[in-house]
């Protein structure tokens, strides 16, 4: 029987054109999502890879200049030779954290947060604060990814094509003439939609497949196959929310209002009234404290550590009287104060991280509240563009560069000069990917969180129609 | 017979729970973002006021130290918020907070609030903008479809027309019983708005508020006339209430979901952005040759030595009667300026040109013109961030020069070694920075302000054709 529905039903809606209509405008943002997904992933591919051509031309040369700087007298800030001239530019490699395989699928933070950072034996906070540029305003709009299509219009479309499954049936008054058959009235419902649902799924998944593909991801994988488990989930929900709206037995028009209604609330409105709330109450210090406690430790240390002649020199070694030889220790000094400022910010630092900590806490408990949010969140981390993934990158990081630090800060105390055989030695960065299992973990307790309240609402609607009268 | 036509429309508006409850929501919704706005700004403005205290305190005592230290050492700008902002936080979480004004360079500002946020910035912000651009629109939505629509489906459009109701009459009432409905709710939101405003100025610099929040205001009511004429015409256009509620949303869709992503990707595509490496690589090219991409650095200082040995008619250095050290930093600072303001030039400009892209989208959706507006009279879009920035950098400039200057007039035969005190950090003006009038945020935002006149426009036209054709059948 309900294949005879589903049959039935998808001749009607061809007969109807609707379906052509919305399933042409479907495939049609899809298409426009996909594009732009991929173009920004091969934009990136594109800058690491003139990224790590600089890195390479620069290191490969480095060792004959070592050399030759042994003969030529350059003066201390321009020498090859001095543990933080390389350690601050002429040795430094890029920390990069490529994209991956389902990049193209979701933007996501990807165009907030960096994904290549020049390493230096400046501090940390320094480091990390470098941004990629971008024009503030497409930053605020926000981009026309695929996980886009899905998150907002995709629901659209499925509530489009069914708020009015049993309201226009009894409309046109073949309602009751159906059920004179021996069908139950859920059953009719769940096969009309199947036909629904079919169309919109299959459009979504294969063109989602297509994009990964045509971006040089891989359809055939976990995450993939993740992927499509969440459109599925999120396809039940918002079916679900149209079957419950179809069972209460107003008009269309009134269902179309309700749905709407729904849809609002769920994507647009929960997802900013909690970030208001995760902000008020965790209210991340700005910045503008950060920097003051900045500069208000970098003096503290500078008059622990005699600071004006160091950095004084250091920014001029060349003029300094005694030349070359005074600048190791200049250097020495000035990353003595640095190190003294990076122990007094730590701190401050790690209030910054307590308080977004307590954000992301809280995120992660009422991020139930909102579908359109577990869904954009398991999209971001299934394509690697989810603010976990760029939290582990940034510690990592971190851990990389205090390594980085210490081996020059050890060399310009000793007032030691690297030898060329030494920048081959050099460590080099390299992101280890989250634990599988935990970011399995996160998509399945998103896919619970969407699959939970879809059965409730299924099941609530599937009760109400019981009572559903035929005629108004 | 107008009047009486309006008043059974907002009697029965008022009678709807769909438009009581959205528009109770909507009003909910306004307060919340007015008393978050408000919180947030009374913190941030105190923490900018104590930002800006301590920057200038860490200069006047910073000690002695030479003049070139000092420029080193250099000021923070932070960048200052006003009341409006309250209303439409527009690109500030996407703009840095602060910059490092120090010499030889001029930086980026730093640290954008959306990254000490969770994903969830990236759903929008809750402010008042929010509610008047995405959620009022839907109000008009559900307040105008039926508006013909209905009467037609109920069979009540025949029986008016029958007892010779002319149409135009008809729509007028319509309308006005519309204006009325949305004044309901809209003059209580207006009022929520302008007690926020007063609340946030503190009596203070409101009077710099009251054009630019009127602007904001008739900027607005464009927008949402050109909602109500769509709504009203497209009800008087279709024969059931049903069409015509999906042609709204479907429009409503379009405007503020799919049009702004879409002419954001469309504008990255007709002029990308840079990447942040490849403008520090042009930046480090230009600096280490010249904007002009031939002279040299050697080129340069063997220049500027003639140069100067020629205007004090000597012939060594050693002779000037003034310090080297500062005329050659002066000089190098100048070839930067050059540099920064070709290449930051160009980068703006890029931002300015998709900037243009998406405000001439907005003959396709209304949201495109209202939203560059809006941010532009709460002083929080990219132009004004720009002006900040502008501003900045010529105090950077300032304060290099008169750093320099110090050097070569009084350092001389010590060049680094010359040593200035409290005295001299006091004779250098704060920074102070006054956000540009509201004629220039109407110069900046003439495009998208005369495409939203135009929409109010064609939205009241097709309401008058539509509703003059208005047919039974």
């Amino acid at each position: 029987m309900l294949t005879h529905i589903l049959k039935y039903d998808l001749k009607n809606l061809m007969a109807e054109r609707s379906l052509q209509l919305v399933a042409l405008l479907f495939m049609a943002v899809l298409a426009y999502g996909a594009w732009n997904g991929a173009a920004w992933k091969s934009h990136q591919n594109t800058t690491l890879e003139s990224v790590r051509q600089e890195q390479q031309k620069r290191l490969e040369a480095l060792p004959g200049r070592i050399v030759r700087a042994a003969s030529e007298g350059l003066p201390s800030f321009q020498d090859p030779r001095m543990p933080n001239v390389v350690g601050s530019r002429e040795g430094t490699p890029y920390l990069i954290l490529p994209p991956r395989e389902l990049s193209a699928l979701s933007i996501g933070q990807s165009d907030l947060y960096p994904y290549y950072l020049r390493a230096s034996t400046q501090s940390a906070a320094s480091v990390m604060s470098a941004d990629e540029i971008e024009n503030p305003d497409n930053l605020l709009y926000g981009r026309f990814d695929l996980s886009f299509v899905l998150v907002y219009l995709f629901p659209l479309l499925i509530l489009a094509l069914s708020y009015n499954v049993l309201s226009a049936e009894r409309e046109q008054g073949t309602l009751a003439l159906t059920l004179s058959q021996p069908v139950r009235l859920a059953t009719l419902v769940m096969g009309k939609l199947a036909s629904r649902a079919l169309v919109l799924v299959v459009l979504a998944v294969g063109l989602s497949a297509f994009a990964a593909q045509a971006s040089g991801g891989s359809a055939f994988s976990t995450e993939f196959a993740l992927w499509v488990a969440v459109i599925l989930a999120y396809a039940a929900f918002w079916f679900a929310v149209a079957i419950l709206v179809n069972s209460a037995g107003k008009s269309s028009a009134a269902n179309a209002v309700a749905v709407c209604v729904c849809w609002v609330a769920l994507t647009l409105i929960v997802p900013s009234a909690l970030h208001m709330a995760a902000g008020a109450l965790y209210p991340v210090p700005s910045r503008v404290e950060m920097i003051h406690a900045m500069r208000e430790s970098s003096k503290e240390a500078a008059a622990r550590g005699s600071l004006l002649l160091a950095r004084y020199l250091e920014d001029h070694p060349e003029l300094s009287p005694g030349g070359a030889t005074a600048a190791p220790d200049a250097a020495s000094r000035a990353l003595a104060v640095q190190q003294e400022t990076d122990r007094l910010m730590a701190p401050v630092l790690e209030r910054f991280d307590r308080q977004l900590q307590g954000q992301r806490n809280l995120l992660d408990r009422f991020r139930f509240l909102s579908p359109a949010v577990l869904v954009q969140g398991a999209m971001n981390d299934l394509a690697g563009s989810g603010t976990e993934r760029f939290e582990l990158f940034r510690v990592q990081a971190d851990s990389f560069l205090s390594r980085w630090r210490e081996i020059f800060a050890r060399k310009v105390f000793a007032k030691q000069m690297i030898s060329a055989s030494e920048i081959q030695d050099l460590p080099q960065f390299s992101f280890q990917e989250e634990d599988s299992r935990t970011l399995l973990l996160r998509v399945f307790s998103a896919l619970t969180g969407i699959l939970l309240p879809a059965a409730l609402l299924l099941f609530a609607g599937i009760r109400a129609m019981r009572s559903y009268r035929l005629a108004t | 017979m107008i009047l009486i036509i309006a008043r059974k429309e907002i009697t029965e508006m008022l009678r709807d729970g769909r438009v009581k409850w959205s528009g109770a929501i909507l009003l909910a919704l306004l307060a919340m973002a007015f008393l978050a706005g408000w919180s947030r700004h009374q913190e941030l403005s105190r923490q900018h006021r104590m930002a800006q205290e301590a920057t200038r305190q860490h200069w006047l005592t910073q000690g002695k130290k030479n003049p070139h230290s000092a420029a080193h050492y250099g000021i923070y700008a932070f960048k200052p918020k006003l009341p409006m902002a309250v209303l439409d936080t527009g690109t500030e979480p996407y703009t840095g907070v602060a910059v490092w004004l120090e010499a030889h360079k001029q930086n980026e500002f730093k640290y954008r609030p959306a990254q000490d946020a969770t994903m969830l910035a990236r759903f929008g912000e809750l402010t008042a903008a929010t509610v008047l651009q995405l959620l009022v629109p839907l109000l008009i939505v559900i307040m105008t479809f039926s508006a013909f629509a209905g009467e037609k489906e109920q069979g009540t459009l025949r029986q008016l027309l029958s007892v010779g109701v002319p149409p135009r009459q008809l729509a007028l009432g319509k309308a006005l019983g519309l204006v009325a409905g949305m004044g309901v709710y809209l003059v209580p939101a207006a009022l929520l708005g302008a007690g926020t405003l007063v609340l946030v100025s503190g009596g203070g610099d409101s009077a710099a508020s009251v054009p630019r929040a009127l602007w904001l205001a008739l900027a607005y009511v464009l927008y949402f006339i050109a909602f109500a004429g769509i709504g009203l015409a497209i009800s008087a256009w279709v024969k059931s209430p049903r069409v015509a509620l999906i042609c709204l949303l479907g429009f409503w869709i379009f405007n503020c979901l799919v049009a702004p992503r879409a002419a954001v990707d469309l504008s990255k595509r007709l002029n990308p952005t840079p990447t942040a490496f490849g403008f520090a690589k042009v930046m480090a090219e230009d600096l280490a040759g010249g904007a002009d991409g031939h002279s040299s650095a050697g080129d340069r200082a063997a220049q500027l030595r003639a140069n100067t040995l020629r205007k004090y008619g000597v012939s060594r250095i050693e002779d000037l009667p003034v310090s080297f050290a500062g005329i050659s930093l002066q000089a190098g600072e100048e070839h930067g300026n050059e540099v920064f303001d070709k290449r930051y030039g160009e980068l703006w400009a890029a931002f300015e040109r998709q900037n243009q892209v998406r405000s001439w989208s907005a003959f396709a959706a209304p949201l495109l013109a209202i939203r560059p507006v809006s941010m532009g009279m709460s002083g929080t879009d990219s132009a004004q961030h720009r002006h900040f920035a502008k501003a900045a950098e010529e105090y950077r400039r300032v304060l290099n020069r008169k750093m320099n200057d110090e050097l070569r007039d009084h350092g001389f035969g010590k060049d680094f070694g010359h040593l200035v005190g409290d005295d001299f950090w006091k004779e250098i003006p704060a920074f102070e920075y006054s956000a540009p009038d509201v004629s220039w945020v109407l110069a900046n935002q003439a495009l998208p302000l005369g495409i939203l006149g135009l929409w109010a426009l064609a939205g009241m036209a097709a309401c008058f054709l539509a509703t003059t054709r208005l047919r039974v059948d």
